[in-house]
């Protein structure tokens, strides 16, 4: 009798406690994807037609992992956070090992062999490792401020933190995967602006960093070595036409106007001057047949999940919930600024994905975890220890 | 624990979520002030291109008209020919390159001249693409007119030849070679100096690649032979498809589509066998010209020059060696001598000072002259040929004496011999329209006091018997012989009987223009002078002692005038060849002709270069002229509409031979 009560309360408890807006708010940007997707693969080769459907897998199979993610306490998390990191290290290093080659870079393990099985991508994951462990190392060490107005971090404090990003982010740098890497860089930012900075150490930290490098582009890096930081910050313009790719993404987008072009009208994507259409380009497509009020849209929905996940963070129950809710939230946000950044030419060419529109197991799966986790930290915010 | 039950803790953080969302809020705008800039200000821009991405305007080809003789065979038309064509920023230097070499049959040094020229091509193109992704990247042709099985192995070996192109273009073929060198011209490639000159309005007319006429018909009459491209839009995806369904069309804005027009045709009046004819009966002389006229039209049946060039040549270049040969050819193979050059005249213009002097009265029909071989006038010894004594005018005609025609141009003044040479149409451009047609010299006292400071009679002499300065082109011999022998018309040269349209499977070969023949004047010239001059034509070729009655023929009756022209020293100096000399120095041999004597059909005029006497070198061309005209191409050709009635020969439609 009692076990049954207790059961239904708990049925209760996650009803109140689902974050609705959160969800609504997910599966309205997840929809919109799979109809875009519909029709960024409807003009490519036979073999890509059916990308929306396994789209659809990916994003039920994500939900479900979202729905443990969100149903287990975050503060198992907590407590095992090194250890998954741990994990994400080894399994980066392994991709050095088993990893297979496409367009000459290494990021993907294949499971159950390379014919049948399916592949995935252990930096994508990182992501979400590198926002628990450094939530967790927020957690452990609060250094509650001297006093008011005054206090806060020094740089020593911030080292264990730069160490546990700085590994993951050279790993994946090495792979090399430029697009990840900055990812993992962002998401270390925002997590770091959640602390309180002494005034004077941030000036150091300005001018030191402003001043080596200075110092080192223009006296210790050989030629041939700037061109490989060019050639590495903007890797793909030395492969093969990049411009080409942007010049070609902003006329699409360009083209949508006021109202777009309509649903499947879209006459670049249609005719075939969108590259990468259903992996890093599908905003063009979705631009050009929805024009800039779709676009708005689009782009509204997105503000609007993660300005939630600021406030889930806000209303988080302690340090760990509050670093990890930003740490997600901004591994989303950036996702969404350096995509559409990138194809509207606002930012350098880096293969970023935009979360849930385009396809992919492993980015899809990353991001519906992430908002299972920001789900856990709002549903936990009144839980009494 | 505040009223959230949170952990104390979680204060450090508080201040900082308000500068987060506005982080993200303001990163977010810069995106939608991006698109608001590429989608609403900048939409028109970004939506022409992406419009020009898809939709692309080509050119539909035209077609260069069909040049034909009087009877629709075909003197020039254009064959189908395969150019090879390559993008080198695409090509794989490496793999597909040596196939390539191998397949066209390059040589070791072409193979790598080319290579060398793709490996560069290919580097800027793809370092320009990088830089602006609109750089449209070359394309460029590496091999001309490749026979046909290079063409067949190439498209066998299609799979394996990316960035290989290799496209079907017409090309002009001229299938009388040689024999119609000067009249028709020839075509090849535009180049920027020409389509520089191209006015305003006409500079989509002319692309580089297109063939113009550069000489002859194809060049007078290039206007009417070049037609007009035509463009189409079409869609084309990314990779370079063409896209033809239904709303891939519906993308194409209006206008759509511009036809192109068709070159016409041109029919000649030149009879193609009757210039075999000339060159047949030619063979045994090396260089002279030839021209045949209707006597009642002034339409040409025939013009040759000799020697010529084979006009295939200059279509697609010439080469290196063979442009020189042909430079340094010292029988001027490039000159058209029916026309383009003019030459001294010697006795065949004798005719008509014998109608200036009975028409003025300063002899009379039965004037004797007394020859003795030599006239002496103000110590300059004036000679005839032979050693005529007392002669008569008809005589003096016939056996060409010249002292006759001495005291004939003295009685009668240099000007008025000149005025009726200048009737019969010497001294002017007749207007046939072609290759720089030279107008020859007729000079009078006033161009002897220009440009000798005086005049003497000694002038008048000379001209008397066509030579000093009076230059004349065979054209003009032939027309003026022409207007002998029809009584008193002199008519306009005319090459072109009529411009028709393009045959075609919907039909075509009517008539859109035709040239009816063109009189130039009526001759105020007395019929029984007229009557008088041309019995001693006749007496030239049928009276014994007559200068061409050795190579008279007893099938035609024919009436003509030889003539034998000195022509100007060439000396150690002139940079001719010490052991041509000879031969340059050698006279011109004349004769000018018509038949049949009772009602003249066609006039011929023939010049032999350096030939020697008139009466054995150029005479026996004209009378097999005469005998073949006669006895055999008119006969064959009586069956045909001596005009085109709208149905070409069949032998006309199939085009060049194989």
């Amino acid at each position: 009798m009692s076990a049954t009560r207790s059961a239904l309360g708990r049925v209760n408890r996650v009803r109140e406690g689902v974050d609705w807006s959160l969800l609504v708010g997910v599966l309205l940007i997840a929809l919109i994807g799979v109809v875009n997707l519909y029709s960024a693969t409807s003009v490519a080769k036979a073999g890509r037609a059916d990308v929306y459907v396994t789209q659809i897998y990916w994003l039920v199979a994500g939900g479900l992992a979202a729905t443990l993610a969100a149903a287990i306490d975050y503060r198992h998390f907590e407590r095992l956070a090194y250890v998954i990191y741990g994990g994400g290290i080894v399994l980066l290093i392994l991709v050095f090992i088993l990893g297979r080659d496409i367009h000459g870079a290494s990021r993907w393990i294949d499971i159950g062999g390379k014919e049948r099985g399916f592949r995935f991508q252990p930096s994508e994951f990182m992501k979400l490792i590198l926002a628990i462990s450094l939530a967790k190392y927020l957690h452990d060490d609060p250094k509650i401020p001297a006093g008011p107005g005054g206090g806060g971090r020094r740089l020593t404090d911030y080292v264990v933190p730069a160490v546990l990003a700085g590994i993951p982010f050279a790993l994946v740098a090495r792979q090399p995967d430029l697009g990840t890497a900055l990812i993992l860089l962002g998401i270390f930012g925002a997590v770091m602006a959640l602390t309180r900075i002494r005034w004077q150490s941030l000036v150091t930290l300005v001018v030191g960093v402003s001043a080596t490098s200075a110092i080192a582009w223009n006296y210790l890096l050989k030629d041939y070595q700037k061109l490989r930081i060019t050639s590495f910050v903007n890797p793909e313009l030395d492969i093969r036409g990049a411009n080409w790719h942007s010049h070609h993404a902003r006329v699409a987008i360009g083209n949508g106007g006021t109202f777009g072009q309509g649903y499947l009208h879209g006459t670049q994507n249609h005719y075939l001057f969108i590259p990468e259409q259903h992996t890093d380009f599908p905003f063009p497509v979705f631009a050009e047949e929805w024009g800039f009020a779709g676009a708005i849209v689009l782009i509204g929905l997105y503000t609007f999940v993660v300005l939630w996940g600021i406030g889930i963070a806000s209303r988080a129950r302690d340090r760990f919930g509050a670093a990890l809710a930003v740490g997600v939230t901004a591994m989303i946000f950036w996702h969404v600024f350096f995509n559409i950044g990138m194809v509207t030419g606002v930012l350098p060419v880096v293969g970023v994905t935009l979360p849930l529109f385009s396809y992919g197991g492993s980015s899809v799966t990353t991001v519906l975890i992430g908002i299972g986790l920001l789900m856990n930290v709002s549903m936990r915010r009144n839980t009494f220890a | 624990m505040n009223l959230l039950g949170q952990r104390p803790d979680v204060g450090e953080f508080r201040k900082r979520y308000k500068w987060l969302a506005l982080v993200a809020i303001g990163l977010n705008l810069v995106l939608v002030g991006k698109l608001a800039h590429l989608q609403l200000i900048r939409y028109a821009e970004n939506a022409a291109i992406a419009h020009d991405n898809i939709v692309h305007k080509v050119t539909l080809a035209t077609s260069r008209g069909v040049i034909r003789d009087r009877n629709g065979v075909v003197l020039a038309a254009s064959r189908e020919s395969w150019n090879v064509y390559v993008v080198p920023a695409r090509l794989d230097l490496e793999k597909t390159y040596p196939r390539l070499a191998e397949l066209l049959g390059l040589g070791p040094i072409e193979r790598a001249t080319l290579e060398v020229r793709l490996r560069e091509a290919k580097r800027v193109d793809l370092a320009a693409l990088k830089l602006d992704p609109k750089h449209r990247i070359r394309e460029i042709i590496v091999r001309e007119d490749i026979a046909r099985d290079t063409a067949s192995a190439l498209e066998t070996h299609r799979a394996t030849l990316a960035a290989v192109s290799w496209i079907s273009v017409p090309l002009r073929y001229y299938p009388q070679k040689e024999l119609t060198f000067h009249l028709l011209g020839y075509v090849n490639e535009v180049n920027k100096e020409d389509l520089a000159s191209l006015p305003e309005g006409q500079k989509k007319e002319l692309q580089p690649g297109d063939r113009v006429g550069r000489s002859g018909v194809e060049k007078a009459w290039e206007a009417f032979l070049r037609g007009q491209r035509g463009w189409k839009k079409v869609v084309i995806d990314a990779r370079g498809n063409r896209r033809t369904a239904k709303e891939d069309v519906a993308l194409v804005d209006a206008p759509t589509e511009q036809a192109p027009i068709p070159g016409r045709d041109v029919r000649l009046n030149i009879d193609a066998d009757l210039v075999a004819a000339a060159r047949k009966a030619f063979a045994g002389q090396l260089a002279g010209a030839v021209v045949a006229v209707e006597v009642k039209t002034g339409r040409l049946l025939a013009v040759y020059s000799k020697p010529g060039v084979d006009p295939n040549d200059f279509v697609t270049g010439l080469s290196q060696k063979q442009a020189e040969a042909i430079l340094q050819n010292p029988l001027s193979p490039l000159t058209d001598k029916t026309l383009y050059e003019a030459y001294f005249p010697g006795s065949t213009m004798k005719p008509f000072h014998a109608l200036a002097a009975l028409g003025s009265g300063a002899v009379t029909r039965d004037s004797h002259e007394l020859c003795e071989h030599v006239l002496l006038l103000s110590r300059t010894r004036f000679k005839c040929e032979g050693f005529h004594g007392q002669i008569s005018m008809h005589d003096a005609i016939v056996r060409s004496c010249n002292i006759f025609f001495y005291q004939l141009g003295r009685k009668t003044t240099l000007d008025r011999m000149s005025a009726l040479d200048a009737e019969f149409g010497f001294g002017q451009r007749g207007g046939v329209g072609l290759n720089h047609e030279s107008p020859g010299l007729i000079p009078t006292t006033a161009w002897y006091m220009q440009h000798y400071g005086g005049f003497r009679t000694g002038f008048a002499l000379n001209a008397a018997i066509g030579q000093g300065n009076t230059k004349v082109t065979v054209l003009q011999l032939a027309m003026a012989y022409a207007a002998l022998a029809n009584g008193g018309t002199l008519f306009a040269p005319q090459v072109v009987q009529s411009i028709e349209t393009p045959v075609t499977d919907a039909g075509g070969g009517g008539i859109e223009q035709e040239f009816p023949p063109r009189m130039r004047r009526k001759l105020g010239v007395d019929a029984g002078n007229l009557e008088f001059v041309k019995k001693a034509l006749l007496g030239v070729v049928n009276e014994e002692g007559g200068t061409a009655y050795k190579e008279r023929t007893n099938k035609v009756v024919i009436a003509g005038k030889t003539g034998t022209a000195q022509v100007s020293r060439v000396g150690q100096k002139s940079g001719i060849d010490p052991h041509l000399i000879w031969y340059f120095n050698r006279d011109h041999a004349w004769f000018a002709g018509f038949a049949p004597y009772d009602d003249p059909e066609i006039a011929i005029a023939v010049l032999v270069e350096h030939g020697g006497g008139g009466g054995h070198n150029a005479a026996p061309i004209a009378m097999r002229m005469f005998e073949d005209w006669f006895l055999r191409i008119k006969p064959s050709h009586a069956g045909l509409p001596a005009a085109p009635d709208g149905k070409p020969q069949p032998s006309a439609m199939k085009g060049p031979a194989k």
